[in-house]
């Protein structure tokens, strides 16, 4: 059975007596242990979809269809229901580390915040937690490290942590919005490689949001083209790669390949 | 050289590094000593991760920063010597476009005005007639309809915004342009389009480019020459397919393979 079931998802925003539409007809599931990506330009609506999973959309928004995550309709549960989902059993990273991180706190406090608040777990239980957290995203000196605060961390290092108290809670699924966008290239590889190994390890769902294709081929499994709101692809990630059907992902692969360094193997 | 626009020499920068209550807690080398030379016609690309200097060298490039150390020669006379009309020569010769349109564009002028403007502090394209030809001829040169002449930026694509502040650039006919991350806020095919009409305008007119990027693989397409960036020093130069296939450095390495986003290769 499906982790996550997305049917016919409509999203559309308010604006001075408007009606803009983000997302038309938007269906989709994601597999235990898959990654599924959603790829398309600004303004596409993948965000959009992201975000309405757990009704994290502002009040502007208008949004109907379903959302089944393990039987529940996160689209009309009760708030109570939904928040014991959002954060614990859906997990988020967003493009901007230094925008989710509260500035005032140190590190170790916010992801011991995460870790009692979603496992319960007290006193030096949970603190040995966020040491082991640390250092599963590859913070060195971890039990030295939680000690600073997030202006002392490189955007590279604040996202390690964003994505240690994502899976802390321990979640059944991870979405990724953008992850790794804001980062230098070289930090890029890095991040992706962590995602990577802990999808693996943890056998975790991912919805992999991104505008880039480097970035989605090298994690998904599946992938998703989203453009004007439409999912208007969808299929194995070779398959999109090799034979894209839409007229929109061919013409996203034939700038790829533009840009693809000479020699290199995604030409 | 006779083709020579732009030639930096040992060019330095360092700010002041600001603590709390504004004391100064020492000097950060934002450009430490770089030499670079670029002729009309040719392409060399910047590249750099963040921090690394190059927005500073380009700002140093066009005299919008003076440099701590070193110089600046334009068609091989030092920038700093400049003064009037020759100043005002010297900067018509290099142009810069900007990262994000959106902000170096007035959001209260017309794209005419916007593009008016150049031609009248150079003195070029004289008398409302001459002018507005000229400036239809300058958006028929990014591939704008002449009908955005009357169009605020706001009513304009993040693409269409950028060929505006090329064609504004390219007004004055300059030797060279210096284009500082110019698809950075763009979407990959927008970005790709505004790669395609440089390349298109460099082989038109004859410039030199500039072309400051973090993403590799834009630089390595538009660019025949490449400057690796990196703590304020170019640690590596070279052709650009020579470079990408027989880098040097090992951070030029890394750079490479890390563009490709190669998760097992690094």
């Amino acid at each position: 059975m499906s982790l996550l079931t997305v049917e016919n998802l409509e999203i559309a925003y308010r604006h001075e007596g408007r009606r803009i539409p983000a997302a038309e007809g938007v269906s989709f599931a994601v597999e235990p242990g898959e990654v599924l990506a959603l790829v398309g330009e600004s303004g596409s609506g993948k965000s959009s979809v992201a975000l309405a999973l757990t009704r994290l959309l502002p009040p502007s928004a208008e949004c109907s269809g379903a959302v089944r995550f393990e039987g529940t309709e996160l689209l009309t549960a009760p708030e109570h229901a939904l928040l014991r989902i959002r954060g614990g059993r859906i997990a988020y990273v967003f493009q901007d580390p230094a925008g989710s991180l509260n500035p005032v706190l140190t590190i170790g406090e916010q992801l011991l915040e995460t870790i009692s608040r979603h496992s319960g777990a007290r006193g030096a239980g949970a603190e040995a937690r966020v040491v082991e957290w640390l250092e599963r995203v590859g913070i060195r000196d971890a039990a030295e490290r939680l000690r600073a605060y997030p202006h002392e961390f490189s955007g590279g290092m604040q996202q390690r942590v964003m994505i240690a108290m994502a899976l802390a809670g321990q979640p059944e699924l991870l979405v990724a919005d953008e992850p790794t966008t804001a980062l230098d290239v070289t930090v890029q590889v890095q991040i992706l490689r962590l995602l990577r190994d802990l999808q693996h390890s943890l056998k975790l769902s991912v919805l992999l949001i991104s505008h880039d294709l480097t970035v989605v081929e090298r994690l998904a499994h599946r992938i998703g083209v989203m453009s004007q709101g439409r999912l208007v692809e969808l299929g194995r990630a070779e398959q999109v790669l090799r034979a894209p059907q839409h007229p929109y992902t061919k013409e996203l692969l034939r700038y790829r390949s533009m840009l693809s360094l000479p020699g290199r193997r995604d030409g | 050289m006779a083709n020579e626009v732009l030639e930096a020499r040992g060019l330095s920068k360092a700010y002041a590094r600001r603590g709390m209550l504004r004391k100064s807690t020492g000097r950060v080398q934002a450009v430490d000593g770089v030499s670079c030379r670029l002729t009309r016609g040719e392409t060399v690309g910047l590249v750099g991760e963040s921090g690394c200097g190059k927005t500073t060298l380009a700002k140093l490039l066009v005299g919008l920063v003076q440099p701590t150390a070193g110089e600046v020669l334009v068609r091989g006379t030092p920038l700093a010597r400049l003064r009037g009309s020759e100043l005002l020569a010297a900067r018509r010769a290099v142009q810069l476009i900007f990262q994000d349109p959106m902000h170096s564009l007035n959001p209260r002028m017309t794209v005419e005005a916007i593009l008016s403007e150049p031609l009248i502090i150079h003195g070029l394209a004289r008398g409302q007639i001459a002018r507005r030809a000229r400036v239809d001829q300058l958006l028929a040169s990014v591939r704008l309809p002449a009908s955005y002449r009357t169009r605020l930026p706001r009513e304009l694509s993040g693409g269409e915004r950028q060929r505006v502040g090329i064609a504004r650039a390219i007004a004055v006919d300059p030797d060279c342009l210096i284009c500082d991350e110019p698809i950075a806020s763009l979407d990959v095919s927008v970005g790709a389009q505004i790669l395609e009409l440089l390349r298109s305008l460099r082989e038109e007119r004859g410039m030199g480019l500039l072309f400051i990027s973090h993403d590799l693989r834009a630089v390595a397409w538009l660019c025949d020459r490449l400057m690796v960036m990196r703590d304020g020093r170019v640690i590596e130069t070279g052709a650009s397919a020579g470079l990408l296939a027989q880098p040097r450095d090992p951070y030029t390495a890394l750079l490479i393979r890390s563009a490709s986003l190669d998760l097992d290769a690094v």
